[in-house]
């Protein structure tokens, strides 16, 4: 029996030797790059989606007619041969408003060869403006588009017009064309103007009644547009292969890509391994396992703790990149309730923020400073403003000018305000599924004790905290935004209309942050702006609405056979499609 | 024949029981469906002030209301509703917002005269802030008044007031005084009888329900898939790592717990092995596994099979299924383990046992004729406990060792808050259980001669 149980125990051990030979961590495949995905994304039509791993994927399938540069991070034309001219217009109804002239490459094609026009981009916005398409982000964002006129004599050639003069528009309307003889061959939509589609009373009237394009609006919400490899189509150097039921995207360069020709002058056109594979996994230790075993060759915001263990035990197979995010972490005050509607209160609870010991401690030291909501590579970035550092005396004595004292010996300062005395007492919102913040709270409750501020950290759920800020129920929170690589636009987020519902929540403004806000959506010059820019990052600085922490950097990792692998502010940090073997490179 | 009859009678009573489970179970996952904190389409379609892509909130709002309405998210909750009866002023007003807010004071003070004039208040503060010229602080006083509507506490909401007035005195001629609130004791109760409003079947639970369990399962909120072709193909994963899972478990599980009642001296060491399987967490295992087998490199730990269940190759299942199998087998072999070794030790106990040896029946018919039958029985019925253990282990493995399961799915959807697909997910686990649960109870009925003696005896 006992001779029967170690043959079994040799042959087991036999089997599992056998089965480590087959690991795929030798199987790398020439011109495959696999990419980690924390989460999966949504939908592959651009439109039709703001999820940011859809747009990882999104950018190789669908180009855009602008793009920025990965490198130099400067707008330039992709599908289109360069910027849009840009006019104002002097008749008609949309008098005064700005047209942008485009022009598309002549290279630019679809699949079946078909060239790119200036009516794929109409399509596109006809399907945006088509109510009853699952586009509601993106038809709400450029609902400024009233127009397309293409060309007679050169169906490249087309201009957008628009209702207004806002300072992005340009750069907003350099979007994605969609083709319009593959997603509408019977030309549905060919028989109703962008004007008619948006008029939501023409709508209702003509096109919500009409059965044939009520189905083919559901066809093109279907996952049949949105998923599968037969139904998408776009001109992007990449085909969807297959998008397996475990999650894992797959793509396939095309034969004879038009772009590729292209690649000799303009490296926006990089498009070098034969097949992408974008393997979503979340759990950061499951992501260093596979990393071990060579299963995956990009990782984007390594976990700090494993970035530091690729940096020391897989430093011979894995390069490490540190490129700025493009979003910050602030902690908000509400500035419509007091006590934080005090300047003084915000200035001292924000010089109670150890931001050296939060970069330190939660972004392994991988994080930047920051003064204002503006990406610190910004030319007109403020450089004279200091971030508040750490300094609990000048806010003890910031409070005590404010008239907050600790009378009652509790260790909690108190003041009386309308009547009452109140405790310096104060909730902390963070969310329950950001260890981060959390932390950082925790950190910030630290410091705030010793200057006699109860700040008392609640989580929650994302989800539930969002209902409270909304509802503006708070006293401080933290959250991290977004920044941008093209201008910034600071009306939703700074402008006093967007208090009561917008996306103001902070209470933050005054006539002078309002007159400089619309001053910078205005059509002045660079200059001007950038002066305005200054200044308002000035008021931000001494009005405090947010403790502004950092803007952290990104931790990618590729994998050394990538010779020119790169890195870079612009979203997602890594650039899979430009990246080569390095005996390729040779 | 009378016994026949009360088996049937029973086999109708879990039926019926077995309906009421399922029915109960799905107005579960409605009220949890409608618990979840915030709007569930805000949630997955973006909230302007997180989305700079969102230009105008009132467009967005619009837009919003549509999807509402295709979701069946703009209907009464239920059939019916009780509400409370407040003064007749408060149901004239427009606005929700503002009944809202004053019906928590009224049921704080129930002082109608008061109600009046505080609602009068409100009214005033809001004209002169409309008629301040300077517009950044016109915008922040109006903010202020909005917010003390939406607060649902009537101290913090009087907090507010007073700092509102003392803002809009120091910039008016007008001086407004905050009222001091004084709670009536008299017969204001009266308004509080509750009134019945009918809503009909075209509310959200009756859909809700009526969708649930004619299998139309709608569509998920993220990606617009249909649930049913999320949830099968994950499912498909589920069975193929639980039913090797199971079956590993069983077979061995009825050799080592048969083998340790036999021999209850040498068969110490199992039952210590099964009680620290058993204690240990799916998780904890499923980790020391990975940690050990990657340093070793004994077994790939991935499950990085690019086909979908049904042509995954033995050799495919060898290589990347060992590992999950071997984490869900181990707390369920250590459960028959245990059932099973202390059933055979009570039943090798018994006289009939003790006869069959003195008879001179050979060992191993002993074993197998006359202890194993007797002492399986309980087990079988325990299994039925097994499921849940194994599902909800699966959740854990699936997302440790990367499988598109049924577990992993219930997780990506809960991050993604795709609450159509995580409220599907858990009818089906709960209806899955119920099902066989009942399908153990008619078994029981079926075969157990004494459960027959039992009813044969109640009818006599």
């Amino acid at each position: 029996m006992r001779r029967i149980s170690a043959i079994l125990f040799l042959t087991l051990l036999l089997s599992l030797n056998y089965s480590c030979r087959h690991s795929p961590s030798s199987e790398v495949t020439q011109g495959q790059i696999t990419v980690n995905l924390k989460s999966a994304p949504d939908k592959l039509n651009p439109y039709m989606t703001t999820n940011a791993y859809a747009s990882i994927v999104n950018r190789l399938l669908h180009p855009s007619l602008l793009e920025f540069h990965p490198k130099t991070l400067e707008l330039q034309g992709y599908l289109a041969t360069s910027l849009p001219g840009q006019q104002l217009i002097d008749t008609g109804r949309l008098n005064g408003n700005y047209a942008f002239n485009y022009e598309i490459r002549q290279e630019a094609r679809w699949d079946d060869g078909t060239p790119v026009t200036g009516k794929d981009y109409a399509f596109a916005i006809k399907c945006l403006y088509f109510q009853d398409i699952d586009a509601p982000v993106w038809r709400s964002y450029l609902s400024f588009i009233e127009q397309v006129q293409v060309d007679a004599q050169n169906p490249k050639k087309f201009s957008v017009l628009t209702n207004t003069t806002y300072f992005k528009a340009r750069e907003m309307t350099g979007v994605y064309p969609l083709p319009a003889h593959l997603y509408d061959p019977n030309g549905l939509l060919d028989n109703y103007s962008i004007e008619e589609i948006k008029n939501p009373e023409f709508y209702a009237k003509n096109v919500k009644p009409n059965n044939v394009l009520m189905a083919w609006a559901e066809e093109m919400n279907s996952p049949l547009r949105t998923r599968r490899p037969e139904g998408l189509h776009g001109c992007g150097p990449y085909r969807l292969a297959d998008w397996t039921s475990d999650g894992r995207i797959i793509l396939k360069k095309k034969d004879n890509w038009w772009g590729d020709a292209l690649y000799e002058k303009n490296d926006l056109f990089a498009a070098f391994p034969q097949e992408i594979v974008y393997e979503i996994t979340e759990d950061p230790n499951t992501i260093y396992n596979q990393m071990s075993e060579e299963l995956v060759d990009v990782v984007s915001n390594l976990d700090p703790a494993l970035f530091d263990r690729t940096q020391n035990e897989l430093k011979d197979e894995f390069q490490t990149f540190t490129p700025l995010s493009t979003q910050y972490y602030y902690f908000s005050f509400n500035m419509l309730k007091a006590p934080l509607d005090d300047v003084r209160v915000r200035k001292a609870l924000s010089q109670l923020v150890d931001r050296d010991k939060i970069i330190a401690l939660l972004f392994g030291d991988q994080a930047q400073k920051i003064v204002g909501p503006i990406l610190p590579t910004k030319p007109y970035y403020n450089k004279d403003l200091k971030p508040y550092a750490m300094n609990v005396d000048a806010a003890i004595s910031l409070l005590e000018e404010a008239g907050w004292k600790d009378t009652n010996g509790n260790g909690i300062r108190d003041k009386k305000l309308y009547g009452e005395n109140v405790e310096l007492s104060l909730d902390l919102l963070v969310a329950s599924e950001s260890s981060v913040f959390q932390d950082a709270a925790a950190i910030w409750r630290e410091s705030a004790e010793k200057a006699g501020v109860d700040l008392q950290p609640v989580a929650m759920e994302f989800s539930a905290m969002r209902q409270k800020l909304k509802n503006r129920d708070f006293d401080i929170f933290g959250l991290a935004a977004g920044l941008e690589l093209g201008l910034d636009d600071l009306y939703q987020q700074w402008h006093t209309n967007n208090i009561e519902t917008g996306g103001n929540r902070a209470g933050f403004g005054n006539e002078e942050s309002d007159a400089l806000i619309e001053k910078i959506r205005s059509d002045i010059s660079q200059k001007e702006r950038n002066e305005a820019y200054l200044a308002i990052q000035e008021i931000l600085h001494k009005q405090q609405p947010f403790a502004f922490l950092c803007t952290p950097k990104s931790r990618i990792v590729v994998h050394r056979r990538y010779g020119n692998a790169f890195s870079s502010s612009k979203y997602p940090g890594f650039f899979e499609h430009h990246y080569r073997i390095t005996n390729e490179l040779n | 024949m009378n016994s026949i009859k009360a088996g049937t009678g029973s086999t109708w009573r879990l039926i019926v029981f077995t309906l009421f489970k399922l029915w109960l179970a799905g107005s579960i996952c409605f009220i949890l469906s409608r618990s979840t904190p915030g709007d569930p389409l805000e949630q997955y379609l973006g909230y302007p002030a997180e989305n700079r892509y969102i230009a105008e909130n009132a467009q967005w709002e619009q837009e919003l209301q549509k999807y509402r309405a295709a979701y069946h998210l703009d209907r009464p909750l239920f059939y019916f509703s009780i509400q409370f009866r407040y003064p007749d002023f408060i149901a004239q007003l427009p606005s929700d917002k503002i009944q809202h807010h004053l019906r928590h004071f009224f049921y704080s003070y129930r002082n109608e005269a008061q109600l009046k004039a505080y609602y009068n208040q409100l009214l005033q503060l809001k004209k002169h802030i409309s008629g301040l010229d300077n517009r950044s602080t016109r915008n922040i006083l109006e903010s202020k008044w909005s917010d003390i509507l939406k607060s649902h506490d009537v101290e913090s909401s009087q907090q507010e007031m007073k700092a509102l007035i003392a803002q809009v005195n120091a910039r008016t001629e007008k001086k407004f005084n905050p009222i001091s609130w004084e709670k009536n004791t008299g017969s204001a109760w009266a308004y509080l009888w509750p009134q019945l409003q009918w809503h009909g079947f075209n509310n959200q639970y009756h859909h809700w329900m009526t969708d649930a369990l004619t299998g139309k399962w709608g569509k998920s909120l993220r990606d617009g898939e249909p649930i049913t072709s999320k949830i099968f193909p994950a499912l498909g994963w589920t069975l193929s790592i639980n039913l090797p899972a199971l079956l590993l478990a069983l077979f061995v599980g009825v050799f080592s717990g048969l083998r340790a009642g036999m021999r209850p001296h040498s068969g110490k060491f199992s039952r210590y092995l099964s009680l620290v399987f058993f204690a240990l967490p799916v998780y904890a295992l499923a980790t020391l596994l990975i940690l050990f087998f990657t340093k070793s490199g004994w077994l790939p730990v991935f499950s990085s099979v690019v086909r979908p269940p049904s042509e995954i190759t033995v050799l495919d299942f060898w290589r990347y299924f060992t590992l999950p199998v071997l984490c869900l087998t181990a707390g369920v072999w250590a459960f028959i383990h245990q059932q099973l070794s202390t059933q055979v030790e009570k039943t090798r106990k018994a006289p009939y046992v003790s006869a069959a040896y003195f008879r001179g029946v050979p060992d191993s018919v002993v074993k197998w004729k006359y202890i194993f039958p007797n002492s399986i029985f309980p087990l079988i019925t325990s299994l039925t406990i097994l499921l849940p253990g194994l599902l909800a282990g699966a959740l854990a493995v699936e997302f440790i060792f990367d499988i598109p399961g049924m577990g992993k799915l219930l997780y990506d959807s809960l991050l993604g808050k795709d609450w159509p697909v995580v409220f599907m997910l858990i009818f089906l686990n709960m209806g899955i259980i119920i099902l066989v649960n009942s399908l153990a109870d008619l078994l029981y009925l079926k075969y157990d001669p004494r459960r027959e003696q039992l009813q044969y005896k109640q009818v006599i």
